[in-house]
């Protein structure tokens, strides 16, 4: 029998498929956890985020987690007191209190319910500690657990959408966003009916905090490996093309960051990638890498092993949780043709890659096999040209 | 830098066993004529492959049925009700029902579909009616011809008959006689 992570909340719908095995909410939550990523749970009140945050702190990290509920009266010392960190901040207590009070900063575990609740300044504190720091004056207290050498700290939020007026994704800071790996709007995966059943005829029907049980020891084990793993060369050749091959355009200055995402006029018209979305960010590149290897690990922890004819497929389905959120999307068009959900635009532009790399990846395959027979010309490197052109920079550097 | 590559199969192709094919050989050599491109409808819109790439022009709500070059520009038609000039998107001219055929004849752009019309596209003059589906327009020796669900190839200007088939009629073709052998 598979384990059980989350201990009371219950959702069997797929979200993502990796190794041809179903990813469930559950999974890539233990995903996130696995990979060292902050997870954003968006929804309509009363999907079960808070029961998510809790069923983490303490049926995963036995309560050794810190838990601040954002509300609009809150000001920065709020957080402070969350953390045990007042007392630090006013400079008072002995060197005995200080210690003990960083000591609680060693949680390895934040949630943040309602984050998009505070004010914005609160929020921008909210930014460090998703970073895995809160400064208090003027110095970097780093937050998180000593694990062979480094410190592990994930941080979870929710984000209520709804309250009779519609507020997207797109309305939250870019700053916020972009410290998240992984945004998991809710409402897109609903629970199934045999959960809402077992939701309906639980014990206790109210909000649960479950019975207290310490995995983080096997979440940092975890961590570890996950670190370890490479990434394999069609999620390289993927994320490169998000970054590189999305920047071109086929017309002066031949460059989407130079123009700020705006096409000359006559380019690009009919829907291509470039017309959907900007270049992704670094930040995006790295969360794609991490999460492609930490959900790789829990499928094969779920007994779905990896193979290569998976990659490309693996790859892509981590875009369907990277892509909506990455902050890449033309908010225009995703508004006008899209009804502004970004899930059904990431969902076209996955489409399309597939198309892409379809035509693409023998030439690819080709190449590599010249490579590997040492008879590479520049003729053959010349072939990946405009939206390609960053191939040949990872064909040249290719050793088999 | 360099990269290791430790995998056998990339994009699920074998590098150890990979024999390629003759005509994706051909594919990849690229397109022998540079300014030519193969473009294609399908399910939501249209397409262009240069002999190396595919790339989408145009996004439609349906399938792209007929697609003809007009005046040096390309316009489309389908299972929606529309006609577009496809580069732009713009519409051109619309319909109550699914085109289904695209012709040029003596400068002018003709379409016919399930509205059982041959409209002069540009200023949306119908030329002909027909009492079922237009399936296909065609420019032989000089002159237009319609065909369709009627089972009869039409002259389609002055509504003569040519051919009674008794039977649907979903595409024409006019080829050089040679072309049939002998």
């Amino acid at each position: 029998m598979r384990e059980k992570w989350l201990r009371t909340y219950r959702n069997e719908t797929p979200v993502v498929s990796i190794n041809g095995c179903e990813m469930k909410v559950e999974d890539i939550v233990v995903t996130s956890l696995y990979g060292g990523i902050n997870l954003l749970l968006v929804s309509e009140r009363g999907e079960g985020k808070t029961q998510i945050l809790n069923d983490v702190a303490y049926g995963i990290f036995g309560g050794k987690a810190t838990y601040i509920r954002a509300s609009p009266d809150m000001d920065v010392k709020g957080i402070y007191t969350a953390l045990n960190l007042e007392k630090l901040k006013n400079k008072e207590g002995t060197t005995e209190d200080i210690v003990k009070i960083v000591e609680q900063a060693k949680n390895p575990f934040t949630a943040i319910d309602e984050l998009n609740r505070a004010p914005p300044i609160v929020q921008n504190q909210f930014l460090n500690l998703l970073d895995g720091y809160i400064e208090v004056g003027g110095k970097r207290y780093y937050l998180g657990v000593d694990i062979g050498g480094e410190k592990y700290h994930v941080g979870f939020a929710t984000i209520n959408l709804g309250n009779h007026r519609y507020l997207g994704t797109f309305d939250i800071d870019f700053a916020i966003l972009d410290r998240f790996g992984i945004v998991l709007n809710l409402d897109y995966y609903p629970p199934k009916v045999e959960d809402l059943i077992e939701i309906l005829f639980s014990e206790n029907p109210k909000l649960n905090i479950p019975e207290t049980h310490d995995k983080s020891e096997k979440i940092f084990e975890g961590y570890k490996n996950v670190k370890k793993r490479s990434l394999p060369m069609e999620a390289l050749i993927l994320s490169l093309y998000l970054r590189e091959g999305v920047d071109y355009i086929s017309s002066e200055p031949y460059s989407q960051r130079k123009t700020g995402g705006i096409l000359p006029e006559g380019v690009h018209e009919g829907g291509d990638i470039q017309r959907l979305m900007r270049p992704i960010s670094i930040r995006s590149m790295k969360n794609f890498s991490q999460l492609y290897k930490s959900l790789n690990y829990v499928a094969e922890l779920k007994g779905c092993t990896s193979e290569e004819d998976y990659y490309f497929e693996n790859a892509l389905e981590v875009l369907k949780l990277v892509l909506p959120y990455s902050g890449s999307l033309k908010k225009e068009i995703v508004d006008s043709r899209y009804y502004g959900n970004p899930v059904l635009a990431a969902e076209d532009i996955i489409k399309e890659l597939r198309e892409k790399f379809e035509v693409i990846k023998d030439r690819i395959a080709l190449t590599l096999q010249k490579r590997k027979e040492g008879k590479l010309s520049k003729d053959d490197l010349d072939y990946f040209d405009n939206e390609w052109r960053f191939l040949r920079e990872i064909l040249m550097r290719v050793e088999i | 830098m360099t990269l290791k590559l430790n995998q056998r199969k990339v994009f699920g192709i074998d590098l150890d066993n990979y024999k390629i094919d003759k005509r994706i050989e051909e594919r990849l050599a690229g397109s022998k004529s540079e300014e030519e491109v193969l473009v294609f409808g399908s399910s939501d819109g249209v397409y262009y492959f240069d002999g190396k790439i595919v790339k989408k022009i145009a996004v439609r709500n349906g399938p792209v049925m007929a697609l003809k070059v007009f005046d040096g520009k390309l316009y489309d038609a389908g299972y929606y009700y529309e006609i577009y000039r496809t580069m732009d998107s713009k519409v051109v001219a619309e319909r109550d029902d699914w085109t289904m055929a695209l012709e040029v004849l003596g400068g002018v752009l003709y379409d016919a579909g399930l509205y059982r019309k041959i409209y002069r596209t540009m200023d949306n003059e119908i030329v002909a009616k027909r009492d079922d589906w237009v399936m296909t327009l065609e420019v032989f020796d000089g002159k237009l011809y319609d065909a369709g669900n009627y089972g009869r190839i039409y002259r389609t200007m002055d509504n003569e008959v040519v051919v009674d088939l008794g039977k649907p009629i979903f595409c024409m073709l006019a080829v050089p006689r040679s072309v049939l052998g002998n």
